[in-house]
């Protein structure tokens, strides 16, 4: 299928009656999972999986993708309206967002967060668009051996980028691998890691592992914390002062718009980097905002430009991120090792297949993308007050809901009793690596690529033999692996010499 | 002002701090070691071709374990898991009661699903938190507990056509 074709329809498909409406009510959700402090974007794509087994392709996609992509938004309102931020990628929000409402421009910070999450998110979407025809050239030169040491090259960058440490992060990485391997081997029928449990010989399911790991661990953080989500108690302003207010962020956010462009150019550019995400790159864009500004000394003071630039970057991101996860099968981050999960639910296949057969289907997720966002955009402007309110909400009466709705998420997939004890297993797992310090990120990735690992390393073993880490592309991807890795712990070798000294 | 970085998942780490910390991971680092130590020996009777891909993961993940493992012994000893195993039997720890709490409160949901089915094992268990645990009103935690399951009901069997599981007593009167 040509890019144009594709284009044509992918864009039919997203704004179909049989879609749209998915579209629509997961943008909401995200939206208003987005506002809830502690339930990200991860939570909202976990929570949504199981019902993907009932939808068409382009209808899941949208239902999902729709809900990732407000979730950024939601999370803004929360990081200016009440300082905290609903999801980890705000952060650099609270800056100079709350430093606005308390000068009294909380909605117009509001206004200029969602449309520069728009803006950013429509810029990452069009990149992502104009990359496709460069990609299908690069796919061409990908089998089995690329594949493979690609894998253990993105891995390897989640490990070393992530905020963790190095050896947990490799720990996890790992461990998530070797539950890909749980279950009957392919080739010799033998069962692998079973224990004699009947259950586990089709392996672990994906749906069970992300729910226990992103949303059960999110509920215990819920139920620990206890009273309301926020803590705050911030004056809800007048509907008509909000709407002027949301009005003039938006208008201010267009007047910046080559400052949303190169904030957006450094998301997209840092989602393409596996192991980044989108906190770091906000934090680099509002840096970046800063110190092109011409009124450098009001930042953190309440300065919209701050606004601008963290929310612009944080959602172009994740076009970044989805041309290595749809080109390659290589998800980036643990959003992309989801909607990566979604994918094979849904019947698709990622990498050379997808980039150039199934290009509609590329397009149906820039365009879910894009209207996502604005619909996003559009919501929160008009909902900025009823949603702020969601924070008022207390755990103890959140809790049950969700747990009850995971639980039946987690047993839908199968019709499985044993999957829910599947969830809440993993949830323990974690929350504990939440608690001690080990990437759930890099778990789920290992876990998610591991299916594609060993059938790469298989293939790549049958094919050309045990050297196929001698052709030109593995070996030089083996390579910068290698320097990556071995510059990284040399690196903390010496801090570590170098904190003994002190 | 909140300048931390971010708790996204991507870079989801949140180490709590101190000593607690630190036990709490030569306890977890421990039991996780023990169990691919027993996968490792599992999948020494496996045949070459399967044990082939384990064994590439396996072979760095028991070294990277024994460094941390190492790493972890220096910090702490089996002296500091005593005490936070002590500690939280004794009920000092509040957080380590919640999440046990929670837990039990997670497994009686399980129990009830297997026993009387989802339906009605979701029905006492989200009345029960909300109205016993929570202390929310009679009227909200009825109201909360009938809609929530009304719109389980209408999303996965009505609408995605998926039965949930009746209960062992039913389907034993059946």
């Amino acid at each position: 299928m040509g890019i144009v074709d594709g284009l044509i329809s992918g864009l039919f498909q997203a704004l179909s009656p049989s879609v749209f409406p998915y579209l629509l009510v997961g943008s909401l959700f995200g939206l208003a999972i987005g506002v809830i402090p502690g339930l990200g974007g991860h939570f909202a794509m976990a929570m949504i999986i199981p019902f993907l087994y009932a939808m068409e392709p382009s209808a899941g996609i949208a239902f999902l993708l729709g809900a990732h992509a407000t979730v950024a938004q939601g999370g803004g309102l929360t990081a200016i309206l009440f300082s905290t931020p609903g999801t980890g990628q705000n952060a650099a929000t609270m800056l100079d967002g709350p430093a606005m409402r308390q000068n009294g421009e909380g909605a117009k910070a509001a206004g200029a967060a969602l449309t520069a999450c728009f803006l950013g998110a429509t810029f990452g979407a069009v990149v992502l668009a104009f990359l496709l025809p460069i990609l299908q050239r690069i796919v061409l030169f990908f089998g089995p051996p690329e594949i493979f040491v690609l894998a253990a090259l993105a891995l390897t960058f989640i490990a070393v980028l992530g905020k963790g440490d190095l050896v947990r992060s490799l720990i996890a990485a790992l461990a998530g691998l070797l539950l890909a391997m749980i279950g009957l081997d392919n080739v010799t029928n033998t069962e692998r890691f079973t224990f004699g449990m009947l259950e586990l010989r089709d392996g672990l399911e994906l749906v069970p592992v992300i729910l226990g790991l992103f949303a059960v661990a999110e509920v215990f953080d819920l139920w620990i914390k206890g009273g309301s989500l926020t803590g705050h108690n911030t004056e809800i302003m007048s509907a008509k002062e909000t709407q002027k207010q949301i009005f003039q962020g938006i208008k201010e956010t267009l007047k910046r718009w080559w400052l949303v462009m190169r904030c957006s150019a450094i998301g997209v550019t840092m989602g393409l980097i596996p192991g980044l995400g989108s906190a770091p790159a906000s934090f680099i864009a509002y840096g970046h905002a800063k110190q092109t500004s011409k009124t450098k000394e009001t930042f953190g003071k309440g300065n919209i430009e701050g606004v601008i630039g963290s929310e612009s970057a944080n959602d172009a991101v994740e076009g970044g991120a989805l041309a290595s996860t749809v080109a390659f099968g290589v998800p980036g981050s643990s959003s992309m090792a989801i909607l990566l999960s979604a994918l094979f639910i849904l019947g698709l296949e990622v990498g050379p297949t997808m980039i150039t057969q199934r290009v509609d289907v590329v397009f149906v997720m820039i365009f879910t993308i894009i209207v996502g966002n604005f619909i996003g955009m559009v919501g929160g402007m008009f909902l900025v007050n009823p949603l702020s309110r969601a924070t008022g909400l207390r755990s103890g009466l959140l809790v049950p809901i969700l747990v009850v709705i995971i639980f039946t998420g987690a047993y839908a997939v199968n019709l499985a009793w044993f999957d829910i004890l599947i969830a809440l297993l993993f949830g323990v797992v974690g929350y504990l690596m939440k608690e001690v310090g080990y990437s759930r990120a890099a778990l789920l990735i290992g876990f998610v690529l591991g299916f594609a690992v060993e059938k790469n390393l298989y293939l790549a073993i049958q094919l050309q033999g045990p050297y196929f880490i001698f052709q030109p592309i593995p070996l030089t991807l083996a390579l910068i692996t290698i320097a990556f890795l071995a510059y990284n712990v040399w690196d903390a070798w010496r801090h570590h010499k170098g904190l003994k000294q002190l | 002002m909140n300048t931390e970085p971010s708790r996204e998942s991507e870079t989801d780490v949140e180490p709590s701090t101190g000593n607690d910390r630190q036990a709490l991971e030569f306890l977890f680092i421990l039991i996780i070691g023990a169990i691919i130590l027993a996968a490792a020996i599992t999948s020494l009777s496996y045949d070459p071709t399967s044990a082939r891909a384990p064994w590439v993961v396996l072979a760095p993940l028991l070294l990277l374990i024994g460094i941390q493992i190492n790493r972890s012994r220096k910090l702490v000893g089996f002296g500091d898991i005593k005490r936070i195993v002590v500690e939280s039997l004794k009920g000092h720890r509040p957080v380590v009661l919640k999440v046990a709490s929670l837990i039990g409160w997670m497994i009686f949901l399980l129990g009830a699903i297997f026993l009387i089915g989802h339906y009605l094992g979701m029905l006492v268990f989200i009345f029960t938190l909300l109205h016993f645990k929570a202390k929310e009103s009679l009227r909200l935690s009825v109201i909360v507990t009938l809609v929530v399951t009304a719109v389980i009901f209408g999303l996965f069997d009505q609408l995605f056509g998926i039965e949930l599981y009746r209960g062992l007593i039913f389907r034993s009167i059946e």
